[in-house]
């Protein structure tokens, strides 16, 4: 009996997981200076950051967001916890002015830290914490990268962020808007140096890993750190979210881990200005001092002011079937296309003895019921012959 | 020391048709890639340069008959499931066919449509009983309004209101003298795929009369609402209605017969001429197709998928008058030989 269907096997049909990754590399231009406002307009401003009349996070794009071309990158916010050592403790409070949206920032923390870090035994929300070296974290920034970038995971070990600790604030007050100039003495790289084999497991969102703070940055040695090599916060893989405490931009004299020196000069009282709109500093002292007494979108104003570089390597797990379509050798050798035959007769065969043949451009992927489900192309006809077989796998992801 | 050759295991990225895409959407199972087929849909095979074209054979030798044939670009997939794979190959047995069968729409026992308006080689159908008031029988009798088909009428049988659509399968040569193909031939086709409209049709046995119970259930309908409907021979049930048994006569829908060796008159294979008939006759099927019950009782689908005109149809006045309409057609491809027709089909319904 003639064929036009050939049934696959069960030996015919293979699924295979592979992962893919692509490099995503974020430049500080993005966040703070390419799309800042024409009109008159300096940094903070740029019409490719998106804020929100809740407040609650700053939302970053890659091109203005009112434009359908635009694409989200990340989003940011900050919080800090309810312990007692924390920004919302009225003592450490005291020297930093009034509070502003401090329950907001207290939620953004719990809401952070029950989906990334999860409950205690009695039902309530854990901290921010792992094991030695590093403390709790109590005062946060959170960057929360776009899925759209970061795919099913960040790779792990991939992720680096480069960011100033220049103490004299993010912006020059006569620019419109470009993030500030480190030296190398006062950028600090911020990598995910144990990824590959030293991740953690215990977290709710998935597997998360300790970031370390270098002054090495570049190949160049800096001493923006007090001490190099130093935890400043976490990174989960899965959720693609970025911890970061706020000492990383405090002088160890206040209890950060940056070098005193950084911001030694009487100008700075040792203090690394924390830049939140257009007037560089705009009142805030410190990062403690934003985060108490300036909004949300204020004080993510100054990390995007901040930000030299990002980089990281996304991962999607591509789960395929492959199908081995066998044409055999007395397979697919006659075709039913209209202009195969005249008159009945093969065009391609001038007697009984030649050999019939056929040209392969298109696999079909049938149902039971002959419905066509997926279609797989060659890039050039393929010629089938009794001479010849071929086992085409045809590949379908998902 | 070479390389091995591995060009016999190719790679290729599939993508789901719109009709895949539905099934794994419903996540019940229905998605099950079960079996394949190879097409060639972009290849003009007269482009094969042997002593069979019409340009002659290629003066570089056997070595470049087919050059041209695997120059031709070949264009990415179609996700529409009934645009990709309309010719597939087909595997034979024997390597030494010199002829392969077609299917073709018989046109002498059923003519098809010639008349203005009327959608050539093809039928033209009403969709409800007042546009079917409008045509005389005497019209049709008369041959001026062959290709018709009242498609509100299936519970009569007769010339004028309701005939079959009757497909010859076989060799269509004058090379070989009148015959049969034999049971066990493979070039014998042995199920046939029906696809139409499912809003538009529905589809009948060619015989008898108060057929509304008999309508044939399609094997599944896609997402474009093309109902695809499996008819196969030798099987027991209602299908085999749909198959002319050889040397049956008398009825609308007769089966090949060669009488003194002179061919069935009535077969549009090869030719019949007494004393000098060819072809090798395979299989007769048939259908009758009615309007939907949507098409007979609202313009909706007029509306949507149609356009309308102002004409005086053959056999139905010289008066004009207003009609909507969708042009639409039905395809018939053999199962196992693979070759397809498509027969146009304009529906009707007047207005005012």
């Amino acid at each position: 009996m003639a064929t036009s269907f050939k049934t696959l096997g069960n030996g015919d049909i293979q699924s295979t997981r592979n992962k893919l990754h692509e490099s995503i590399p974020i430049t500080g231009s993005i966040t703070s200076g390419t799309y800042v406002d024409f009109s008159g307009g300096r940094f903070p401003n740029g019409s490719n950051i998106k804020n929100y009349a809740h407040g609650m996070f700053q939302s970053c794009f890659d091109y203005p967001y009112l434009s359908s071309s635009a694409n989200h990158i990340f989003d940011l916010t900050v919080g800090y916890s309810t312990a007692a050592q924390s920004l919302s403790s009225s003592a450490v409070r005291a020297t930093a002015g009034a509070a502003v949206q401090m329950e907001q920032k207290i939620n953004m923390y719990n809401q952070m830290a029950q989906v990334l870090v999860g409950y205690d035994a009695t039902g309530s929300i854990k901290p921010f914490s792992g094991s030695a070296p590093e403390t709790q974290l109590n005062d946060a920034i959170f960057i929360n990268y776009a899925r759209l970038l970061g795919k099913d995971e960040i790779q792990k070990g991939t992720f680096s962020m480069l960011v100033s600790v220049q103490p004299s604030g993010g912006i020059d007050s006569g620019k419109t808007g470009v993030s500030v100039v480190g030296t190398k003495n006062t950028l600090v790289y911020i990598q995910d140096v144990s990824g590959t084999n030293n991740y953690r497991v215990d977290s709710p969102a998935g597997e998360y890993n300790v970031l370390v703070a270098s002054s090495s940055a570049g190949g160049a040695k800096g001493n923006a750190l007090a001490v190099d090599k130093v935890p400043c916060g976490y990174i989960y893989y899965q959720a693609g979210i970025v911890v970061l405490t706020s000492s990383l931009f405090t002088v160890a004299a206040s209890g950060g881990l940056v070098s005193n020196a950084i911001a030694d000069s009487a100008a700075m009282a040792g203090e690394i200005a924390w830049q939140t709109g257009s007037n560089p500093d705009n009142g805030c002292k410190d990062i403690r001092h934003a985060l108490v007494s300036s909004s949300i979108s204020e004080s993510c104003n100054g990390l995007r002011a901040r930000i030299h570089n990002v980089s990281y390597s996304n991962t999607t797990e591509l789960n395929s079937t492959v199908y081995f379509c066998r044409a055999n050798a007395n397979d697919f050798n006659y075709s039913s296309n209209p202009t195969y035959i005249t008159a009945s007769k093969i065009r391609v065969k001038e007697q009984t003895t030649d050999e019939p043949l056929s040209y392969i451009t298109t696999v079909g992927m049938y149902g039971a019921n002959n419905e066509l489900l997926a279609v797989a192309k060659l890039s050039e006809p393929l010629k089938k012959t009794p001479s010849n077989e071929f086992t085409l796998r045809v590949r379908l992801d998902y | 020391m070479a390389f091995l050759d591995n060009s016999g295991d190719i790679i290729l990225d599939a993508v789901l048709t719109d009709t895949g895409r539905k099934r794994l959407a419903r996540g019940d199972g229905s998605f099950k890639i079960v079996k394949f087929s190879l097409g060639d849909d972009e290849v003009d095979y007269s482009l094969y340069r042997n002593s069979n074209s019409i340009e002659g054979i290629h003066p570089s030798g056997s070595a470049y008959y087919d050059l041209n044939i695997l120059q031709l670009p070949i264009l990415e997939a179609f996700t529409n499931n009934t645009s990709i794979l309309k010719s597939k190959l087909i595997s034979y047995v024997q390597n030494d066919l010199l002829y392969l069968p077609v299917v073709l729409l018989n046109d002498i026992m059923f003519p098809t449509a010639t008349s203005a308006g009327y959608p050539r080689g093809g039928y033209l159908m009403t969709a409800d009983n007042t546009t079917s008031a409008l045509f005389t029988e005497d019209a049709y009798v008369a041959g001026t309004a062959a290709g018709f088909i009242k498609g509100d009428s299936i519970t009569t049988q007769d010339a004028f209101r309701s005939r079959p659509v009757i497909f010859d399968q076989g060799l269509s040569t004058t090379e070989l003298s009148v015959g049969f193909l034999a049971d066990g031939d493979a070039r014998k086709e042995t199920a046939f795929i029906v696809e139409l409209d499912n809003r538009l049709f529905d589809l009948y046995p060619p015989l008898g009369e108060n057929l509304q119970a008999a309508k044939a259930l399609p094997s599944y309908i896609d997402d474009d609402n093309v109902a695809s409907y499996f008819f196969a021979r030798n099987t027991t049930g209602p299908n085999t209605r749909y198959f002319a048994p050889r040397d049956s006569v008398g009825t609308t829908m007769n089966g090949f017969s060669i009488i003194n060796g002179n061919g069935d008159t009535n077969s549009v294979l090869g030719q019949s001429t007494a004393g000098d008939s060819s072809g090798r006759y395979g299989t007769r099927f048939g259908f009758r197709i009615g309007a939907s019950l949507n098409t007979q009782t609202s313009a909706y689908l007029f509306n949507l998928l149609g356009s309308t005109e102002s004409r005086a149809y053959a056999g139905a006045g010289a008066a004009s008058k207003n009609y909507k309409f969708i042009n639409t057609v039905i395809r018939v491809t053999g199962y196992t030989t693979g070759y397809r027709v498509d027969i146009p089909i304009k529906l009707i319904k007047t207005y005012t």
